[in-house]
């Protein structure tokens, strides 16, 4: 039952300020009450350095890297990884996480990845590189089982995206995005 | 001349990567990110997970956030609508025509009702705790005031001052939104 306005609000009050009140009044009628928020919305999502920030900076350090390894090396490819970016489940998948290794780029343009994934129920999945947070373009299909390493790759230019996800194949649902989404 | 805007000095310093603006941000608007996906989705899993891709989509586009074209409210309203759509299973194809005349509001009345809604909620946010509090119990409480007195321990005169004190503080935020 909605409370009688009169009655709240009492005499003595001015006819100018009881109409401020009583708008205010009916728009608490429409509005209804706020929800209670989940205990998963207590916190803000985590954030760090925006995507496209991290993703420039990575190939920069990418492309200084295969330079100076090249310079001192002799243009042997190394074991190590360029960069690394951590993935963590969005409110679909909040258990599982995982590591993407990026490698040093390839002659032909590729960028070869290793994931290590864990927290998924077990099936199939599919990396795809994100634009504007939605999945835009795919970095291959993987099969999980338990805790998982998927050698992946992504043959496109990084800085036409912000970012890395992971959802099921035919779905457009991110269950990880990188972490500083 | 254009009127200050805290909300959009906000979204400008998330837009620099500015972590605890986001953080304020979040608190400020997560009741009205939350209540509209509620109630567009029905379903509070899917509210959840939209209202954390709303405030993702916050964090990824604050840069295209405009002060100069207007407040941050219908900016923020706006991603967070959108956020709720993209959750909404394809939709059913319509009917040729309706077995019964509908009776519920048209869509321009149910689309103001929301962005009422919107910043009702938000406003709510932004009052002291205790005329909130009042409010709550009155409106959604379904109690008298002298019941409210009696729950809360506190003259019924103290009830009176902070339901108006409540209300007035209320309008004054509404009409704020209006002239942004």
């Amino acid at each position: 039952m909605s409370p009688d306005f009169d009655e709240l609000i009492g005499n003595g009050v001015e006819p100018g300020e009881r109409g401020r009140l009583r708008r205010a009044h009916e728009a608490l009628l429409v509005a209804g009450p706020p929800p209670q928020l989940p205990p998963g919305l207590a916190q803000p999502p985590p954030v760090a350095r925006h995507p496209r920030t991290v993703l420039l900076l990575a190939a920069a350090l990418a492309v200084a890297a295969a330079f100076l390894g090249g310079w001192f090396a002799g243009g042997a490819g190394g074991e190590d990884p360029d960069f690394s970016l951590a993935m963590q489940g969005t409110g679909a998948a909040r258990a599982a996480s995982a590591k993407l290794d990026v490698y040093p780029i390839d002659e032909a343009g590729n960028w070869p990845m290793k994931m290590r994934i864990s927290g998924l129920p077990d099936g199939r999945y599919e990396l795809v590189l994100t634009r504007a947070g939605k999945p835009a373009v795919s970095c291959g299909r993987f099969r999980v089982q338990g805790s998982t390493l998927a050698w992946l790759n992504a043959p496109y230019k990084l800085r036409a995206f912000d970012g890395w996800a992971v959802i099921r194949p035919g779905s457009s649902r991110i269950l990880l995005r990188t972490d500083e989404i | 001349m254009m009127r200050r805007d805290p909300d959009g000095e906000l979204v400008v310093r998330v837009a620099r990567g500015d972590r605890a603006a986001f953080e304020t941000l979040y608190r400020r608007y997560i009741r009205s990110v939350y209540s509209l996906a509620l109630r567009r989705l029905g379903d509070p899993q899917s509210a959840e997970d939209a209202a954390q891709e709303a405030f993702a989509a916050v964090w990824r586009s604050a840069r295209t956030y405009r002060p100069e074209r207007g407040a941050a409210a219908p900016w923020l309203y706006s991603i967070a609508r959108n956020a709720a759509v993209d959750k909404l299973p394809p939709r059913q194809p319509l009917p040729t025509a309706p077995d019964s005349p509908d009776e519920g509001p048209g869509p321009e009345n149910r689309a103001e009702h929301e962005w009422l809604r919107w910043r009702v909620h938000h406003a709510l946010e932004e009052l002291p705790d205790t005329e909130r509090e009042v409010l709550a119990l009155a409106y959604w409480g379904e109690r008298s005031q002298s019941e409210i007195a009696s729950e809360l321990g506190i003259p019924l005169g103290t009830v009176k001052t902070r339901t108006r004190s409540g209300l007035s503080r209320l309008a004054g935020l509404l009409e704020e939104d209006e002239v942004k």
